[in-house]
């Protein structure tokens, strides 16, 4: 490993557009799972006879959910090391994630990035993940231990207000990569399309 | 998955029918119980993960859904390059009566942009989050043809 750091990161637009797909995808599906999982407990709420279908559901949701937000989390801490790795040592043609963007070097509109923000932003990323995946843990603890109850409408206002707060959070992440980038939404999406 | 995943009944004809498109399985799984838990009178809801699986049912149904309830954004690495508003479009081609809905969690600028330079414009739109009541509450004035009561983008 070299002494000094790299200050900056040169991505082509193909290379951010691929990060956006394969981290920010999943952080996408978000607000569906908030969709579904608050959904089954409103249902769960005002259906009567079909409880145990829906709890199962329910479960299954939570389950699916946490399991996407771990892979997220363990993606974007993947990405932070190889930042990490590529800041210290330019020549570190490692991978980003597993399915690696850097295989793609399409020398068009290069995206030049100051290197620990990066690094520092898949950090936050990954912080974000693992919140979400701890407390969809906690919400399963919670709706298991409360699958006697009448209704789940404590358990759903709660988590509504949990969901609302991580919302916020992804929205100011996703704001601050575009930022970071200085690409559009819509620049991202025609990049993504170009493969 | 490529196929539609079966409806939880076929009891009667005369139920109003809806497809449901997304490409996610859990919520596709979410919007059959939604549905048919919510929405009065009660419909015969199939739900689908692929554009095209949807479009083939369309165009080859003995009957033709009432309905057609489709996220903007479909596609994954392995799936359809379709998105919901084109799928809404093919689908108004082979059954114009057909009435439509939009989802998306998209920014709400960003799918207005959308809508303005797309030559076709679902019936509703539903922006995600939103909870049972509110999908009922879209959904049911399109069965009755009122367009104008159901879900329109609104910041």
């Amino acid at each position: 490993m070299s002494k000094e750091p790299a200050e900056t990161i040169t991505l082509t637009a193909r290379q951010v557009a691929l990060v956006h797909d394969f981290i920010f995808g999943p952080q996408h599906r978000f607000d569906d799972r908030s969709v579904c999982i608050i959904g089954y407990m409103e249902l769960f709420s005002r259906v009567q006879d079909k409880r145990p279908s829906l709890l199962k559901k329910l479960s299954g949701c939570l389950t699916t959910a946490e399991a996407l937000f771990k892979s997220l989390a363990d993606q974007a801490k993947s990405a932070q090391l190889a930042v990490q790795a590529k800041r210290f040592n330019p020549q570190y043609d490692g991978e980003f994630s597993a399915e690696s963007f850097y295989r793609l070097r399409r020398p068009t509109n290069p995206v030049p990035l100051k290197a620990k923000e990066l690094e520092d932003y898949f950090g936050q990323l990954a912080d974000w993940a693992k919140a979400v995946t701890a407390f969809l843990h906690a919400t399963s603890n919670r709706v298991e231990q409360s699958a006697n109850d009448s209704d789940l409408s404590e358990v759903r206002d709660e988590t509504k207000r949990e969901f609302d707060a991580l919302w916020e959070e992804q929205k100011s992440l996703i704001a601050e990569f575009n930022t970071m980038c200085g690409i559009e939404r819509s620049e991202l999406n025609q990049a993504c399309q170009m493969s | 998955m490529d196929t539609a995943l079966a409806p939880t009944s076929r009891k009667s004809s005369s139920k109003p029918v809806i497809f449901a498109v997304s490409g996610d399985e859990d919520m596709a799984d979410f919007y059959r119980a939604a549905l048919e838990h919510c929405v009065k009178p009660e419909p015969e809801v199939h739900c689908f993960l692929r554009a095209e699986v949807a479009l083939r049912a369309i165009e080859s149904a003995s009957r033709q859904p009432d309905l057609l309830i489709s996220h903007y954004l479909l596609h994954s690495k392995k799936d359809s390059s379709m998105t919901g508003l084109e799928l809404i479009k093919r689908c108004k081609e082979a059954a114009p009566k057909l009435k439509t809905v939009l989802v998306s969690g998209l920014d709400l600028k960003e799918i207005k942009q959308l809508l303005e330079v797309s030559d076709t414009q679902p019936d509703a739109f539903l922006h995600v989050p939103f909870d049972p009541e509110h999908l009922a509450s879209v959904v049911e004035p399109l069965f009755h043809g009122d367009a104008r009561s159901a879900g329109q983008i609104t910041q």
